[in-house]
């Protein structure tokens, strides 16, 4: 939708990760609403959104990435998952556990468990109204500060601001300065 | 508008139905052909409640009773209990050997039916929800066929349905279990089909069959070789996730 806020996601600076998996840890507490102690004791199922992932040398917790044409709404057939102010919203009453989303999202974030409803990263908040880092439990917990939350819209000029910087840089090595 | 579930009050909203109030209030009231992404439709009629109403007792089944009025609802009278039991009754008698259905029989006291004849193999109680995920899916490749006693779910003609994309969508949502998925070397069968199973590009695990990533390649209108990640399973997915993060790495935007 053309003016609306883009969206915000988390994400981990894999330079900084330990991969000690704190927020996966504090992410399924979270979404169990109980703290370690009570969720063993009663037998809670702890069930993070995140999962912290080892490729090529590198360590990062992956979750939704709240991507603004986001395929896991484009084939969601109940309308639960869905484009909102800032982030993308998933309805788990809608959610009738078809898996649609599982299978197309590019980031593998979506998982749907024993509870036959899709579970995703949902920036810990009720509403997107209440988007902030500081709702965020993975982004508390983390004990290297590696995670934090990213606005799409700084994110994009960073990363165009960059590229160019590292153009211009290439540009220079490759033509030395006429004399 | 205010009704009283087992003597509390509940907030609920004229034309709700007393099942959806009641879950919202974590008020139980036990279910099988209920599910929260459909409307209800009354099949399984485990949700039998009682509703006074102007001075009037009536059973009713919650989940297609909409409140229109200020209502006293009982979940779990004597007389609910003994209606469940010859409910669960009717249902052990239809499925003898599901898991399912025996335990919570067992919870209503009905430990086995002596008055009916049974088939053993028998798992589906006709709850319909198979049938509506597969058409909201998209799919609509199982229906309820045939009337009374031979009433059940089948694809068209009972032959290995074109529609089915293989997705197990219906096993998924199926509260008895009923719905039967083998997947063994790489091929996956359901609804008397058999679908090859697509091997992941990066690690070779069969993760989903060849009709799933044609169907959903359709709905996000795209071309086969964009995104690339429709060949490679969850795990791979989050592993190239892993590998691009560090595009994003603070040190190189700075």
């Amino acid at each position: 939708m053309p003016g609306q806020k883009e969206n915000y996601f988390v994400y981990a600076d894999p330079a900084k990760c330990l991969g000690c998996k704190s927020c996966e840890l504090a992410c399924g507490l979270e979404h169990a609403k109980a703290d370690l102690f009570a969720a063993v004791l009663a037998g809670l199922p702890v069930q993070p959104r995140n999962r912290v992932v080892e490729a090529a040398g590198i360590r990062t917790p992956i979750q939704c990435r709240q991507c603004e044409e986001a395929p896991c709404a484009l084939v969601c057939p109940s309308g639960a998952i869905s484009r909102e102010e800032g982030m993308i919203w998933l309805d788990k009453r809608l959610c009738f556990g078809c898996k649609s989303c599982v299978m197309v999202c590019p980031f593998g974030a979506i998982q749907v468990r024993d509870e036959g409803k899709a579970m995703k990263c949902d920036l810990c908040v009720d509403s997107p109204a209440e988007i902030s880092a500081s709702q965020c439990a993975c982004i508390r917990a983390c004990p290297t500060k590696a995670i934090s939350l990213v606005d799409s819209e700084e994110l994009r000029q960073k990363l165009m601001a960059a590229r160019v910087g590292e153009i211009a840089q290439a540009r220079a090595v490759d033509k030395p300065p006429a004399v | 508008m205010k009704i009283r579930i087992n003597g509390i009050d509940c907030e609920a909203q004229p034309g709700e139905f007393i099942l959806d109030v009641a879950r919202r209030n974590n008020i139980y009231i036990p279910t099988l052909c209920h599910h929260d992404a459909f409307a209800g439709e009354a099949r399984c009629r485990l949700c039998i409640v009682e509703v006074v109403e102007r001075g009037r007792s009536r059973v009713v089944t919650s989940c297609v009773y909409p409140v229109a009025g200020e209502i006293e609802v009982a979940t779990d009278t004597e007389k609910i209990r003994s209606l469940r039991k010859t409910l669960l009754m009717l249902l052990l008698a239809r499925t003898p050997q599901n898991e399912t259905i025996k335990k919570l029989a067992r919870e209503y006291g009905v430990t086995e039916v002596a008055r009916f004849e049974s088939d053993p193999q028998e798992e589906c109680i006709l709850c319909n929800l198979c049938v509506r995920a597969c058409e909201q899916l998209g799919a609509g490749a199982i229906y309820a066929v045939n009337r009374g006693v031979t009433k059940k779910v089948a694809t068209l003609f009972e032959e290995p349905a074109e529609e089915c994309i293989g997705c197990a969508a219906c096993a998924a949502i199926c509260p008895t279990g009923a719905i039967k998925v083998l997947e063994k070397e790489g091929k996956r069968i359901i609804w008397n089909r058999e679908f090859e199973m697509v091997p992941c590009s990066n690690c070779g695990r069969p993760f989903a069959t060849a009709e799933q990533l044609a169907f959903y390649r359709a709905r996000l209108k795209v071309a086969p070789d964009r995104y690339g990640g429709d060949r490679l399973c969850e795990n791979c997915r989050q592993k190239r996730a892993a590998e691009l993060a560090s595009l994003m790495s603070p040190a190189r935007l700075r």
